[in-house]
């Protein structure tokens, strides 16, 4: 399908079209931040149908509360610190049994990327591996700073906590992932 | 701003130092064996946190399709203007687009909100549109907001079928001097 | 032999009537495409629920409505229309199309045929 809604517009205008019910503006929005979510859900979640439940969600209910959105411009911000609570609301409703094997998780993250070099695989797997010895809250702190860039400030409201805390723990979570990293070389 | 962390170095330094020199390593960090030790890892760390940001999406997976098909359906249960007498009835958003589209045409202008209704006058129907727009750094506003109207009733005529007989346009936003 | 007297009976399906209504107004100049309506959308989207979005959507007869009482058909569908025409007059066409091919097709008589214009294309 055609999208209409010139590439270059800004965040903002697409978010006041999308607002005003423009589904093309809303549109170009999703395709250009569904990816960031998506992979946002996968490393907190570590299970690709998951994921994928949490995006849709998170997408959906933006469309649906775009109204009440404030700025224009922090639609970006509203979809990570919504991605995020629904991504720590999913691992507290898990129960401890159902979750998920290292084993079976890394065999999805996989899936899909058969001809990825063994090293960079390797890698990405100990790394895939130590984030989930993290807790969810560090997970997310880490994920949010070190892979989607986000900022002290944006990632204190995503976890609910202050800058310190986040700060924290960013680097315990550094801490724990370098010590993980070790045995790779 | 180092971070107390349980888990410093034996050489008394903070692993956050250690990060935040990675790439310029002081005196002591080039010779002590603990430091170089953590750096290593931390380079480890930063190397893989490298694949993991560039980590491309999964290729199978269709996500925009299946929202859009939603919102979509969503969206059609939304405003829809029966027209009186005719067995159609349209939906505000595909009018409104039609003049958004219309007035983005204009070089110089971006199409924000767009309120329509829909009345009857003399037994015929008629549109009447409140628009609001951004507008280029150093455009002429009143030759643009000319131009929209010109191109907003065209296009009510051409691609709607249906007059727009008013249309009030608010001039809201200054877009690109910035850059 | 004797002649056949005897009044045939027949029943046409709804199911038949959207058919022959989604055609006529597939082919009618100026319909991009007709709009699936989803008219139950679940409060909440599960996965499950995404996956019956999605069946509905690829219906063949997508968004076409028909009521057959007493031998007369009433058709509501919606569409999203080209840009390249006035959607109003291409609604027109529609249904003067679909009244068309549907009373000629299966005998009925078509009491109304409701057009809803969804989405015009972008020109």
């Amino acid at each position: 399908m055609a999208v209409d809604a010139p590439p270059e517009l800004d965040d903002a205008t697409l978010v006041a079209r999308a607002r005003d019910g423009d589904v093309r503006a809303y549109e170009e929005l999703v395709r250009r931040y569904q990816g960031a979510m998506f992979r946002l859900a996968r490393r907190m979640l570590q299970r690709d149908g998951d994921a994928e439940d949490v995006v849709q969600d998170v997408f959906l209910t933006a469309w649906r509360r775009l109204e009440t959105l404030q700025e224009d411009a922090a639609f970006v911000g509203w979809l990570y610190r919504t991605t995020t609570n629904r991504c720590l609301n999913v691992i507290r409703s898990r129960k401890p049994m159902t979750d998920v094997g290292l084993d079976s998780a890394e065999s999805s993250l996989a899936d899909g990327h058969p001809e990825r070099r063994a090293e960079v695989s390797q890698q990405m797997e100990a790394l895939g591996r130590a984030l989930q010895t993290l807790t969810p809250e560090q997970r997310a702190c880490w994920l949010l700073r070190e892979v989607h860039g986000r900022s002290y400030e944006e990632i204190a409201e995503a976890v609910d906590g202050s800058v310190t805390a986040v700060r924290g723990r960013i680097a315990r979570a550094r801490a724990q992932l370098a010590e993980v990293m070790k045995p790779w070389r | 701003m180092a971070v107390d962390t349980d888990r410093d170095l034996a050489c008394g330094r903070a692993l956050d130092e250690v990060w935040d020199q990675l790439d310029h390593p002081t005196e002591h960090g080039r010779t002590c064996a603990h430091c170089t030790k953590a750096r290593e890892s931390l380079l480890l760390l930063r190397e893989a946190t490298g694949l993991l940001v560039e980590e491309p999406d999964p290729p199978a997976l269709d996500l925009t399709s299946k929202i859009m098909a939603a919102v979509r359906a969503d969206v059609r249960r939304k405003e829809m203007f029966d027209l009186p007498g005719t067995g159609i009835d349209i939906s505000e958003q595909a009018i409104a687009r039609v003049i958004r589209a219309a007035a983005d045409q204009v070089p110089g202008v971006r199409a924000r909100r767009c309120v329509v209704r829909v009345s009857v006058q003399d037994d015929r129907l008629a549109l009447s549109v409140d628009l609001s727009v951004a507008v280029a750094y150093e455009s002429v506003i009143q030759d643009a907001v000319d131009q929209v109207r010109l191109r907003a009733i065209a296009a009510c005529e051409q691609r709607i079928g249906i007059r727009l007989s008013e249309l009030s346009v608010l001039v809201e936003d200054i877009y690109g001097g910035d850059q | 032999m004797t002649t056949v007297s005897a009044q045939t009976e027949y029943v046409i399906e709804p199911a038949v009537v959207r058919s022959v209504a989604a055609r006529a107004a597939r082919s009618t100049p100026g319909v991009a495409r007709l709009e699936p309506g989803v008219w139950d959308l679940a409060k909440s989207w599960s996965r499950s629920t995404w996956q019956k979005v999605r069946g509905v959507d690829s219906a063949p007869a997508d968004g076409v409505h028909a009521q057959v009482t007493d031998g007369a058909a009433a058709i509501q569908l919606s569409i999203a229309t080209t840009g390249r025409e006035p959607a109003f007059a291409v609604a027109q066409a529609v249904q003067r199309s679909i009244s068309g091919a549907v009373s000629a097709q299966t005998g009925l008589k078509v009491t109304e045929v409701r057009v809803s214009i969804i989405d015009v294309e972008p020109a």
